[in-house]
């Protein structure tokens, strides 16, 4: 009896041994793989055409974008590294904008950034990006091409310090079917219109859980901003962008029709509902693809998604409505840029600024198409292959021609603001506090702020 | 003689000396000199290109009079007080259920344990992804019971109970030393005690208890600091969050805003390293005295206890 | 042998108890069923109503899918890498320090035993910016050895779990070979080290789950796409205009693989070792 326990645990010791050494092996030849092998998000490294007397320098450029979006990018870089042969261009996509701050506070600054221009404020606060408007007097660079919104977003005290190539505006999308269903022709011009065909399109399920939604509660950043503006609502005065206005008129009056729907379903099975939503969202199941929305707030590349995805939903495009009281406000909404900067820590500076000028003139086209975003360069406006190349981009640049649109906050600590008024909706929407107070908390709390 | 045990006293204190410096060297300079230059940072204002510029005492009045210093505070301390004792009391009634001989034992203890081997950025999606409302395995189990459930990571009131339950799962460690100590206690104290006719309850509270008395509390006082350092859970989930916004997330309400995840935004996002570096002392002050009180508790309980073993 | 009555009250008796955890157990392992069960379905029928545990479109292609969106296995030979030398710091070192303090009677055992339940004290956060700001000053962050090179001067925990087991061997065997006349660090390398492979082999197991699953010190550290480990590439599958969850769960079933596989292995060890420290402080 003892001999074979003795044997039992000896077999189960070797059989561990010879487990662990398969392991190991594995590992190893994982490792070798993984060394060997590239990543796959890397250019080609092709310089341009003729022959090289001079080795090409090399420029690193930071994209956000990624994946299929990503590789759009890629594309232009190729196109760019083609086009000439005295740099060459490395793209990489990196999503985390944390990463950026770190690395372009270390020695491993990337040239080329890709942003927002939301984030041009707070990095040039800290002392980290190139002037543009310099370095592009030097190259004979023609700022004029860019309107007077673009300018306002991407310059500190009047000089540039970073260049867009692409704009972003929201307009409002609309379900066709569902409009004919309660019985309107055309879609609402006003808020409160807006409002009443949304609550008579929500519709519940067997269970008591909201089935359609009718206000456009989701995108959750869009009912943050479009769903302000329309009510003439902002959060910084728009004379210079660093006073927070949360207390304004237009913010409340916006909160309270908000707040009113959701009340009238239940606050929980709202939320539910948007959770949900913001699970499949730009997925194949996406409530407006799914034809579960009537109204919503969003961009030109929803379109290009609806393409990709599912062509079965019949949906219009019509601008964001305005108040009874402001019919005016039609077509308010935020304006933002993507834009490209040079870090200061950049060891390509001159390199960095010829792939930008490339980005914001001759390579915007081909970016703007695979992107599905509307133009920055005045001289695209009227581009043909560009405004056929979306089914929503006429009306969105011609909400764009009339150059309005809401800034982004130009404080310093905006990214602060953004935080804390997504903090205090969050408090409105879950019914903790009443509108007035929410917005009054938010005031006392962003005043403090530089 | 003397002279002898001189030589082997210094020749130890060598020794002694050299085994110990890559620690000694370690704790100087990854340890003594990073604190005290973070005491220096919380007086100062710097970001990753600014250099250090003096503030004095500013930072400080800057975060006791912020609201979310509090929030994050508030939201650790429910942490450390609510659900750590609840992990605990998870683990030891886990311990107390393997102690006993029943059929697949082993197997019970290792699915019990296992979860605290995953990494934890895994767990955490995996669990983010069994919270949603509608798709998520939890509601669709409760819904099979007959419950609604509500949205977990979405309703400022069920985010934390959320945590909780991802912390529930992950006790195996603690588990697992409880169980350590509970087959530590001498059987023949249990025996003596069903000599005297005792039940079950009698025979935990009585003997069990005091026995395994200063591990637990040992246990407890470890995971009080951990959970002082709760950092990746919540910032994986308020990053999955919407996608949208660049600005930095709590979760909703702020209701998972946890002190090392409002330091690190105030460090890495808004680029305030002098602040944060104030938070990180004050974070030290707070887990120094808590950690002494409790070292004072312990020595009383272990001191009280049933007689050593 | 005829089972009596009161044979099969005992025994019915358990049944509550039995119940109890295999319900307990299958909570337990709900979250792994839901990994696996998720990464062998396809989107659409993740996201159909009602749900379901077995896949109904079974698809393997997740799979493959994961490792080519985000370059897994250079994630996982960059995780490897970090390991495997973290491991190798913690093992040449930990001994040597518990040693230190537990078979050598010199002056400074005191004051560095205290130190190290001090430090264990201090939060992560506080020595973070810091630790930055020097790795950047030597122009090391964006590699790996922030993250490496703290392993080979010890850590505090796991040097107070070895030194326990040190103190437990009898010191009647150093005794003995002092009389035999080797020095302190014969005795260390023929005695003492190959005596605490059980306390070792726990410290490594703990290193290894650490350094594997660290996601803090490579978030700050690193920055360029193809140094990322897996821990940080699962979290790029997050980061998504849109979550596919399904390819995320296959990702994280390959991240989890070969902890789980080690762990089932070395499950003994684990115990033992837990225990025996755990208890002793």
């Amino acid at each position: 009896m003892n001999m074979s326990r003795i044997e039992r645990l000896r077999r189960m010791k070797k059989f561990k041994k010879a487990l662990c050494l398969t392991l190991a092996t594995i590992m190893t030849l994982s490792v070798v793989a993984g060394c060997t092998s590239k990543a796959p998000t890397t250019s080609a490294v092709t310089s341009g055409s003729g022959t090289q007397s001079v080795a090409a320098q090399k420029v690193t450029f930071w994209y956000y974008h990624k994946g299929d979006e990503g590789a759009v990018l890629e594309k232009t870089i190729k196109a760019f590294n083609e086009s000439q042969s005295k740099y060459v261009v490395e793209g990489f996509s990196v999503p985390d904008k944390q990463k950026y701050l770190v690395a372009m506070s270390s020695n491993e600054s990337p040239d080329l950034i890709e942003l927002s221009n939301q984030d041009i404020v707070s990095y040039n606060a800290n002392g980290m990006l190139e002037d543009l408007s310099a370095m592009g007097s030097k190259t004979k660079f023609d700022f004029s091409i860019f309107t007077n919104s673009a300018k306002t977003a991407n310059t500190v005290n009047g000089a540039y310090y970073a260049l867009p190539y692409a704009t972003d505006i929201i307009q409002m999308f609309y379900n066709k079917d569902i409009l004919t269903k309660i019985g309107a022709t055309e879609p609402p011009k006003t808020m409160e219109e807006m409002y009443d065909m949304a609550v008579k399109a929500t519709t519940l399920d067997k269970t008591g859980n909201i089935d359609t939604l009718g206000y456009p509660l989701f995108p959750l950043a869009s009912a943050r901003q479009e769903g302000i503006y329309g009510f003439g609502g902002t959060w910084v005065d728009s004379a210079t962008g660093l006073k927070p206005t949360a207390t304004s008129q237009g913010v409340l009056d916006s909160l309270n029709l908000n707040v009113k729907y959701r009340n009238l379903y239940g606050i929980d099975k709202v939320q539910k509902f948007v959770a949900t939503a913001n699970t499949n969202r730009y997925t194949p199941k996406d409530i407006f693809f799914a034809g579960k929305q009537l109204f919503r707030f969003d961009g030109p590349w929803l379109a290009k998604m609806i393409k990709d995805n599912n062509p079965s939903v019949h949906y219009g495009v019509t601008l964001i409505p305005g108040t009874k009281a402001n019919p005016e406000l039609r077509g308010e909404s935020r304006y933002e840029t993507t834009s490209v900067a040079i870090p200061v820590g950049s060891v390509q500076k001159d390199g960095a600024m010829a792939l930008a000028q490339y980005i914001v003139t001759d390579g915007a086209k081909g970016l703007l198409m695979g992107l599905g975003s509307l133009p920055a360069n005045k001289n695209l406006y009227d581009d043909k292959e560009l405004l056929a190349s979306n089914d929503c981009f006429p009306q969105f640049i011609e909400a764009l021609k009339a150059d309005k649109g809401v800034q982004y906050p130009k404080m310093e600590e905006s990214a602060k603001y953004t935080s804390l008024i997504n903090a205090s909706l969050d408090f409105v929407y879950n019914g903790s506090k009443t509108p007035k107070a929410a917005m009054d908390e938010l005031q006392k709390q962003a005043s403090t702020l530089k | 003689m003397n002279k002898k045990r001189l030589r082997e006293s210094t020749k130890d204190n060598i020794n002694g000396f050299l085994f110990a410096l890559p620690w000694i060297v370690g704790f100087l300079v990854f340890s003594l000199y990073p604190l005290i230059t973070s005491l220096y940072y919380s007086f100062t204002s710097f970001s990753p290109v600014v250099t250090p510029k003096w503030v004095g005492l500013e930072n400080y009045t800057y975060i006791f009079n912020d609201p979310l210093f509090y929030k994050s505070l508030s939201n650790t301390l429910f942490f450390a007080f609510i659900a750590t004792p609840i992990n605990l009391i998870i683990a030891l009634g886990l311990a107390v259920l393997i102690n006993q001989k029943f059929f697949g034992r082993g197997i019970a203890r290792t699915i019990f344990f296992m979860p605290s081997v995953i990494p934890m950025v895994a767990s955490t999606m995996i669990w983010i992804w069994m919270f949603d409302p509608t798709y998520g395995f939890i509601n669709n189990g409760l819904k099979f019971l007959g419950i609604e459930g509500p949205a977990w990571l979405i309703n400022p009131g069920t985010t934390k109970w959320a945590l909780v339950m991802m912390g529930a799962w992950c006790t195996g460690t603690t588990m697992l030393i409880c169980l350590a100590a509970l087959q530590d206690v001498p059987h023949s104290y249990y025996e003596s005690a069903d000599i005297d006719g005792a039940n079950a309850m009698v025979k935990f509270f009585r003997i069990t208890l005091p026995c395994i008395a200063h591990v637990v509390v040992y246990q407890a006082i470890l995971n009080l600091i951990n959970a002082f350092q709760y950092f990746t859970q919540v910032y994986v989930i308020t990053t999955a969050s919407d996608g949208v916004t660049s600005g930095a997330s709590g979760g909703p309400e702020n209701s998972i805003l946890m002190y090392p995840l409002y330091l690190f935004h105030n460090a890495f996002i808004y680029m305030k390293m002098g602040r944060a570096s104030a938070m990180a002392w004050v974070l030290f002050a707070i887990v120094g005295v808590l950690t002494i009180i409790m070292m004072k508790i312990t020595k009383k309980t272990v001191a009280g206890g049933a007689g050593g073993e | 042998m005829n089972k009596t009555y009161s044979y099969y009250m005992h025994h019915a008796r358990k049944i509550p108890k039995y119940v109890l955890i295999i319900v307990l157990c299958m909570i337990f392992l709900m979250p792994f069923v839901v990994m696996i069960s998720t990464s062998f379905k396809t989107m659409n029928d993740a996201f159909s109503m009602p749900v379901s545990i077995l896949p109904r479109e079974f698809t393997l292609n997740n799979y493959p899918a994961a490792i080519n969106k985000i370059p897994y296995m250079r994630y996982m030979a960059n995780t490897i890498f970090i390991t495997a030398l973290t491991l190798l710091g913690q093992i040449i070192v930990t001994p040597m320090v518990a040693y230190s303090l537990a078979k050598i009677h010199w002056k400074g055992v005191g004051i560095i035993s205290v130190l190290l339940l001090a430090t264990m004290m201090i939060p992560y956060a506080v020595t973070m910016i810091p630790l930055y700001k020097i790795w950047h000053a030597i122009g090391l962050t964006n590699t790996y050895a922030p993250l490496i090179v703290p392993a080979f001067f010890g850590n505090s925990f796991y040097i107070i779990i070895m030194r326990q087991f040190f103190k437990g061997l009898p010191n009647s065997l150093m005794e003995a070979a002092k009389i035999d006349g080797t020095n302190e660090f014969q005795r260390y390398i023929m005695i003492a080290l190959p005596l605490c492979k059980p306390a070792l082999t726990t410290v490594g197991i703990y290193t290894f789950l650490s350094a594997w699953s660290d996601y803090l010190g490579p978030l700050i550290y690193i920055t360029k796409k193809d140094k990322l480990t897996l821990s940080l590439g699962l979290q790029q599958f997050l980061n998504q205009y849109t979550v596919d969850w399904t390819m995320l769960m296959a990702a994280a079933a390959i991240f989890v693989m070969p902890v789980a596989i080690l762990f089932l292995i070395f499950q003994k060890n684990f115990v033992e070792g837990i225990a025996t420290t755990g208890i002793k402080s």
